[in-house]
């Protein structure tokens, strides 16, 4: 049986409209729960708060620009870098710029390895990631975003 | 569309400290500052040439620039030789540099301020006029609101300009 989930408001600022997609089955969107399980680690809540303060600067004050971006694949991750234990750790918050003052913030987690397919805590949020980000430029090509005032509309298979 | 509490972003909102909003406003503007060089400034024009003269991969640069990045001060001063403009600058040094500014309105002096004595501020606000420019006491172009502008940091060339030193 195919699950959907819905695209849903997550903080709205002047130049971006951050989103999520959150499954008809779940209580969280993907991006509240990225934040719930974060906050739950004691030692990165200094680069979970600098996270979120950025991207509520860019929304706010700048808007979005390419740099934001660290790409992979079709997606892309918000990148606090900080050594945690002796080790690199990074903070990985995967997301979908629909248009530059559409995001759609999916979720992620602490980073180990280089190519996110190798590191246990976010290979399956980038795999999942990637899967909705082509499914919402698919509704992309067959939509005409500019004419949608009301995102929540859509819904995509989750 | 429905406007919900997002209760996990307020608590991180209430717990941000002052000094984590700093560091990420610098970083911003810094970014800002270099993308506002890299478009308008007058020697180096893509972040494709700042990396070369840097030494570095272009992907370090855009990291950089992405407004997270915790910049050394060397990272900025290289940054500031490289573009050959201030890309920070501090309260101290800003009154020195603008001491004296000059707007310019399609070729007129409209308005010059002093540090120590601002004339008729409250009365002008720069509109997005095309031809609007900001002098520093030296002539040096530092603002414009014209898109295509591409001498800042140059000396703004006035035939007349003497006719307006106070």
């Amino acid at each position: 049986m195919n699950t959907l989930a819905r695209i849903e408001d997550f903080e709205t600022y002047k130049f971006i409209g951050y989103y999520s997609l959150r499954s008809e089955l779940k209580g969280y969107s993907e991006a509240e729960d990225f934040f719930i399980r974060m906050d739950e680690i004691e030692d990165i809540q200094d680069d979970l708060d600098k996270l979120w303060y950025w991207l509520e600067q860019i929304a706010d004050k700048t808007g979005w620009y390419a740099e934001a971006f660290r790409h992979e694949g079709i997606c892309v991750a918000l990148p606090p870098k900080k050594r945690i234990t002796g080790e690199y750790n990074d903070l990985r918050l995967y997301c979908h710029l629909i248009t530059n003052n559409v995001v759609v913030l999916f979720n992620g987690g602490i980073k180990t390895q280089d190519n996110p397919e190798d590191c246990p805590n976010v290979k399956q949020h980038f795999s999942n990631a990637k899967g909705w980000a082509y499914k919402l430029d698919r509704e992309k090509i067959e939509t005409d975003w500019t004419e949608i005032i009301d995102v929540e509309e859509i819904f995509i298979n989750y | 569309m429905k406007k919900r509490r997002n209760n996990i972003i307020e608590k991180i909102k209430n717990r941000i400290k002052p000094e984590t909003k700093i560091s990420v406003d610098l970083s911003i503007d810094i970014a800002d500052q270099v993308r506002h060089l890299l478009k308008y400034g007058n020697n180096i024009k893509t972040q494709k040439k700042l990396a070369e003269i840097l030494n570095k991969e272009e992907s370090e640069i855009s990291k950089w620039l992405s407004g997270l990045h915790n910049l050394t001060i060397d990272s900025i001063a290289k940054l500031t030789a490289a573009l050959d403009h201030d890309i920070i600058l501090t309260d101290l040094k800003a009154r020195a540099k603008y001491e004296r500014v000059i707007i310019i309105y399609n070729t007129q002096i409209i308005f010059v301020s002093d540090a120590t004595e601002v004339s008729d501020s409250h009365n002008y606000e720069l509109t997005d006029d095309k031809d609007n420019f900001l002098l520093d006491k030296g002539g040096n172009l530092f603002f414009s609101t014209e898109k295509n502008i591409n001498n800042i940091g140059g000396t703004f060339n006035m035939t007349n300009k003497s006719n307006f030193e106070a």
